[in-house]
């Protein structure tokens, strides 16, 4: 569960979000224009950058959680996998996701080791395990970035924009393996694909000029609703890009 | 991999034992153990503490580089380039040139000074990198460039009011030299070394995870400011100690991890301590070659290591992405 009061984010002396008040307890999909403010949202209530106001992540303040109590409560999962140590291997770079488990100075256990094997298998990625990161292609890397989630498997998991790179084949592989998510954990994600948000069925919260609104799954996904919130016109819930 | 330890290991122990005997006097092999010989006192006053000394040394350097180079993701930041190196000098020639080479709680005043020099550097540095508007680690960079030029007129100014015999020393000790006498300087450094060593591997997945990115380290539970913390000043901590004793000494830092980078393709957390190795015997090499190549005495180390360095530091400019 998030709350948010008079949250309040500002990115370089420019005010993204004002004076948000809101209580999140599902799962929603994230829609919005370039620069609407989405991704700082959802860095906020990561605690990856800083805010005013307040933000509660089941009932803790964000700023104020121990960083490893916070990762294990949410998680922000960016839209690229990027990494200055290109050397590392899938293994180990899931591996160090298990960081919250781990005791102070300790190395990690048997079972992190155990349940960075399973989360790899599953997802198809065994034969890459031992290949360093710098070699996976786009579609391998989206899955990589997923497997680091599942290893620090947080209440809450913020996805921006996880298909934004891949594919028709690889964006349908990644957006059943999110959906599946949803039985476990609360999912917000971020995306621009109108396909992928209506196979979601998720509640929307669309995001325009720093104000934040809801929409019912059922009423958002119509012509006349996109259109007007995104300004072009929709025919069939598809862009009609020859108007 | 173990393969490749081992062949490394042996290396060493190869590379290490034949420096003891290079050097302006040859040594006579059965005389060393023999007490009051000349041979005997070379030995192990002379040349065992300098191997000693400048493994250690080297340690020290190539471990400050490679957690400079993980904490701000960039290949170029080292204690050196970015200035820090140049602190400590200064601090140190601060102490010679007042004159205080007395003792402090038990501690030399030059050595004190050292890491003052290079800790106020950080300090500074992380200040300043607060206001910076865009693409930290390049402005960091330049930053670190500001800092070593300023450094350099200032120590420049102490040469100005210098006595000779003041200015003979810190003319020497700008060079960066790796000459110890007895045991006492290469102890201090060994446990100095030793200790950085430990903090670092104790570190070490938190490193790993701040060698992707500093966002990854953050949202997978690392206390980021913090531990930057820590290892900045540990690393200003050791960097100043080892400087206000042998002067500066650039671009091991540098140098040495991107080669074990190379070395072993592993991922970083893995390699910490080999940086600190690999370090060590960098330099007893590029001392073999300062030692050998004048007879009479020896280059100063810091010079070679220069020489070398530079190209390098050229070359991954000019592939950097």
């Amino acid at each position: 569960m998030i709350e948010t009061d008079r949250l309040k984010i500002a990115y370089r002396k420019h005010t993204v979000l004002n004076e948000t008040t809101l209580k999140l307890t599902k799962s929603y999909t994230i829609l919005g224009n370039n620069g609407s403010g989405k991704s700082s949202f959802a860095k906020a209530i990561s605690g990856l950058i800083p805010y005013s106001g307040s933000i509660k992540v089941n009932k803790k303040e964000v700023s104020q959680t121990d960083p490893k109590e916070l990762a294990k409560l949410i998680t922000y999962i960016p839209p690229k996998l990027e990494s200055f140590d290109q050397n590392i291997t899938l293994f180990e770079f899931v591996l160090l996701s298990r960081y919250a488990y781990k005791s102070r100075f300790f190395d990690f256990s048997h079972s992190d080791r155990e349940i960075t094997k399973k989360i790899i298998n599953s997802l198809g990625l065994e034969p890459l395990a031992s290949k360093s990161i710098g070699s996976l292609s786009s579609g391998e890397s989206a899955l990589a970035l997923i497997a680091t989630a599942l290893a620090t498997n947080s209440n809450i998991m913020i996805f921006d924009e996880p298909t934004a790179n891949l594919d028709p084949k690889n964006s349908k592989k990644i957006a059943q393996i999110i959906k599946d998510l949803l039985k476990r954990h609360q999912i917000l994600l971020i995306t621009h694909n109108i396909t992928f948000a209506r196979f979601m069925e998720l509640d929307i919260l669309f995001i325009q000029d720093g104000r934040l609104s809801f929409y019912e799954y059922e009423t958002f996904f119509c012509d006349k609703t996109l259109s007007n919130l995104y300004g072009v016109t929709f025919k069939n819930m598809e862009i009609f890009y020859e108007g | 991999m173990k393969v490749k330890s081992i062949f490394i290991y042996l290396t060493v122990l190869i590379i290490a034992t034949g420096s003891l005997f290079v050097g302006s006097v040859s040594i006579d092999v059965t005389k060393i153990l023999k007490a009051e010989t000349l041979e005997n006192r070379i030995f192990f006053e002379l040349r065992l503490p300098h191997l000693v000394f400048t493994f250690f040394a080297g340690f020290i350097l190539a471990l400050g580089g490679g957690l400079f180079q993980t904490i701000f993701r960039n290949e170029l930041t080292t204690p050196y380039t970015l200035g820090i190196s140049s602190g400590a000098m200064f601090g140190a020639g601060i102490a010679i040139k007042l004159g205080l080479v007395g003792l402090f709680f038990g501690v030399s005043s030059i050595y004190i000074f050292g890491f003052l020099g290079a800790f106020s550097s950080v300090i500074l540095l992380l200040y300043l990198s607060r206001f910076l508007q865009r693409d930290t680690t390049s402005s960091l960079l330049l930053l670190g460039i500001a800092l070593s030029l300023f450094y350099s007129s200032a120590l420049l100014i102490l040469f100005y009011m210098g006595d000779p015999i003041q200015n003979d020393s810190l003319l020497r000790y700008s060079m960066g030299s790796l000459s110890v006498v007895g045991w006492i300087e290469p102890t201090v450094i060994a446990i100095t070394a030793t200790l950085f060593g430990v903090v670092a591997y104790l570190y070490r997945f938190e490193l790993g995870l701040l060698a992707l990115s500093s966002q990854m380290a953050k949202q997978k539970g690392v206390n980021v400011k913090r531990v930057e913390r820590v290892l900045l000043l540990t690393t200003s901590l050791a960097i100043g100690v080892l400087i206000s004793i042998s002067g500066p000494i650039g671009f091991v830092g540098l140098v040495v991890p991107h080669m074990v980078a190379k070395i072993y393709a592993v991922s970083l957390h893995k390699r910490v301590i080999y940086n600190g190795i690999f370090g060590g015997i960098f330099l007893i090499l590029c001392d073999m070659i300062a030692r050998t190549l004048q007879t009479q005495g020896e280059l100063p180390i810091g010079i070679i290591t220069t020489l070398i360095g530079v190209p390098f530091f050229i070359y991954l400019i000019l592939k950097r992405r």
